[in-house]
């Protein structure tokens, strides 16, 4: 599948230590194969952006990794095999934001980011003052303490995706995953939400897995691309060299300028004419 | 990830000021467990105390006091009032409170585990099953009187479990999925099934029909301790288990995708609170006839007055269920004295109205 890895003695990006080795997993729903066999080493301390149009596996590849759907392979993060191992210990090695998550009507934002404490706590035991201290932290540090008793659904949207960040920062995990994280926000509130990841990422130690759609956004913030298309990595690299407006007409069956930005950056433009002289 | 690293300079000042742990909402509030204890103490003694005989309560008290290891007074009461207490009124009392308290957290805890504000402790087959076990005690065992031990509410617990099993097996061959909707479906077959069946047989022994209909209406009419002791440790062991569960079923409130993400067995979770709250509803049901809508109601109520959360929605739901079945019952008793309602009759009366009200109001119906 990796028809397009980059050239020899270009510099890969995050040689470091892997904290996330993703081995040979496959997804399956019924007769539909959603992730086929990928395999992925995630170095420590990373930025990766997981890019591919609708339906390519993203978001099936982190339930897999969290457990959420049933796949066979292997996930490895600090020597466990998240696969194999149970609900608790896998969610202490992986934190997930999800695409949309489900916030319960009326429960306050302290009462959700301690949601994520429930793999630091026994099976049936509830927060002790421990985990009440590290919510009360949290939630200073992502400046929500003023909302700490407001019920989330009364926030706005950038308010409850740092809330829900929040939630998946308290489970301490070494691995953040993030599925489409900016998805329902404005472009100012995705790059503060953006900002606050990738801060988050070096104080916390942090290794960042994230599905993104926005992809101009994502040449911005990741060190390394992997595209996914039809269950499968179809390239893997340094933005310069995923992002090529041949790849994008391929894999997304859309017409972009790849240009580079004033401060050195890339960004996609959605190119309208040839579309149209393309009948497409 | 090291949550103490260092924080950037120029957040300081802002995180300074808010770095004690703010108490968490979720928790059951002081004053709910009182309210809850004082109403389920106050039905418990209009219960005992009122009926075509009234005790006075200072006797009753008495009464109850010089049963205590210890404590000798004398209650004042004839010895057919004592007999009253004893034998009728505080035996009917105790397993209004039991069925009660039982049918109303195996409700909340239903409703939790499916995510389903409608969801009932009847459901997954448990009151068709009870019915086609006791239809066929009714009809085809001899009298009761000619046993040791009435076979009736033994037929009607075998009848629940094999219910809530079949339903069970069916939703899992069938689709092989962990969701729920193919559990809630298969328990609509079963029901449908089991349903059928009952009819079956009762159109064979006619003679049946009005027992039948008297069982399954539901009534707390009960002599003796008997089925108290049968019940006790169903609704014991069930409740407790539940009452464990009350944190978790707050996780799984998010989903069972992220529940599971965020450390739950999720599967295992739903088994054990789908198994206790199935045991001790088979265990009221089969002392107590089908009394209908205590499930949903009771948990309701709490949820309106007391908060989202399961960790007050279940321990007040097992008081507040007490004390409504008991105070339901004493309706049933005086209404038509000395002609008794079925207690199901009064608790349908009341809580089909309400079933309107909870699909009106939005605050109950979650996502």
């Amino acid at each position: 599948m990796a028809d397009a890895l980059p050239e020899p003695g270009t510099e890969h990006p995050g040689d470091g230590p892997a904290a996330l080795t993703i081995d040979d997993v496959r997804v399956t729903y019924g007769d539909h194969t959603a992730v086929a066999g990928v395999s992925l080493t995630v170095a420590a301390g990373t930025w990766t952006a997981l890019i591919g149009p609708n339906g390519a596996g993203k978001t099936s590849l982190l339930h897999a990794i969290t457990g959420a759907v049933p796949a066979t392979g292997q996930v490895t993060v600090a020597g466990d095999d998240l696969l194999s191992a149970p609900p608790r210990r896998r969610a202490r090695r992986v934190a997930l934001v999800p695409q949309r998550p489900v916030i319960p009507d009326e429960m306050t934002v302290t009462d959700y980011v301690l949601l994520g404490r429930t793999a630091h706590l026994p099976y049936l035991g509830v927060e002790g003052g421990g985990d009440l201290q590290i919510a009360a932290d949290t939630l200073a540090r992502l400046h929500l303490h003023a909302f700490a008793q407001r019920p989330v659904q009364t926030l706005s949207g950038g308010e409850q995706q740092r809330v829900v960040l929040a939630r998946a920062l308290v489970q301490q995990t070494p691995v953040l995953l993030l599925d489409e994280p900016t998805a329902a926000l404005d472009i100012g509130h995705r790059q503060q939400v953006l900002e606050l990841v990738d801060r988050l990422r070096t104080e916390c130690e942090l290794t960042v897995l994230a599905a993104m759609h926005d992809l101009t956004m994502a040449a911005q913030f990741a060190d390394r691309f992997v595209l996914l298309d039809d269950g499968g990595i179809a390239a893997d690299g340094a933005p310069a060299q995923v992002l090529t407006p041949d790849r994008i007409a391929e894999h997304f069956d859309a017409d972009v300028h790849v240009v580079t930005a004033p401060d050195g950056g890339l960004a996609l433009i959605p190119a309208r004419s040839t579309a149209r002289e393309t009948g497409r | 990830m090291n949550l103490t690293a260092p924080r950037p300079t120029d957040t300081r000042d802002e995180v300074d000021d808010a770095v004690g742990a703010p108490a968490p909402a979720a928790r059951l509030r002081p004053a709910w467990l009182a309210a809850g204890m004082v109403a389920l103490v106050a039905a418990c003694l209009a219960g005992i105390a009122l009926g075509p005989v009234d005790l006075p309560l200072s006797a009753v008290l008495r009464s109850l006091a010089d049963r205590l290891p210890g404590v000798d007074v004398d209650s004042g009461l004839s010895a057919r009032d004592t007999a009253i207490l004893w034998q009728l009124r505080l035996p009917r009392v105790v397993l209004g409170v039991l069925v009660g308290a039982m049918l109303a957290i195996a409700g909340a805890g239903y409703q939790g585990v499916f995510r389903n504000p409608l969801a009932d402790p009847y459901l997954l087959g448990i009151a068709a099953g009870a019915g086609v076990g006791a239809t066929l005690a009714i009809a085809y065992l001899p009298a009761a009187t000619r046993w040791w031990i009435d076979p009736l509410p033994l037929a009607a617990f075998a009848g629940a479990l094999a219910g809530v099993g079949a339903t069970y097996v069916l939703s899992r061959s069938v689709t092989g999925d962990r969701g729920t909707v193919s559990l809630i479906l298969a328990g609509v077959a079963v029901a449908a099934f089991f349903t059928a069946v009952q009819t079956f047989v009762q159109m064979r022994n006619a003679e049946s029909i009005r027992r039948v209909y008297a069982w399954i209406l539901g009534r707390l009419s009960t002599t003796g301790w008997d089925e108290v002791l049968l019940i006790l440790p169903y609704v014991a062991v069930s409740s407790v288990a539940l009452l464990g569960h009350r944190r978790l079923l707050d996780v799984i409130g998010v989903g069972d995708r992220e529940a599971t993400a965020l450390g739950v067995p999720v599967t295992r979770v739903r088994v054990v609170v789908v198994v206790a709250a199935s045991l001790g509803t088979a265990a009221a049901v089969a002392v107590s006839g089908l009394i209908g809508f205590v499930g949903i109601i009771v948990p309701h109520t709490v949820r309106l007055l007391a908060g989202w959360s399961y960790r007050s929605i279940l321990p007040l739901a097992l008081l507040f269920g007490g004390a409504f079945l008991v105070l339901t019952d004493l309706l049933a008793r005086m209404v038509l004295a000395p002609a008794e309602i079925p207690i199901g009759v009064v608790t349908a009366f009341i809580g089909a109205p309400f079933f309107v009200v909870v699909l009106r109001h939005r605050r109950v119906g979650g996502p």
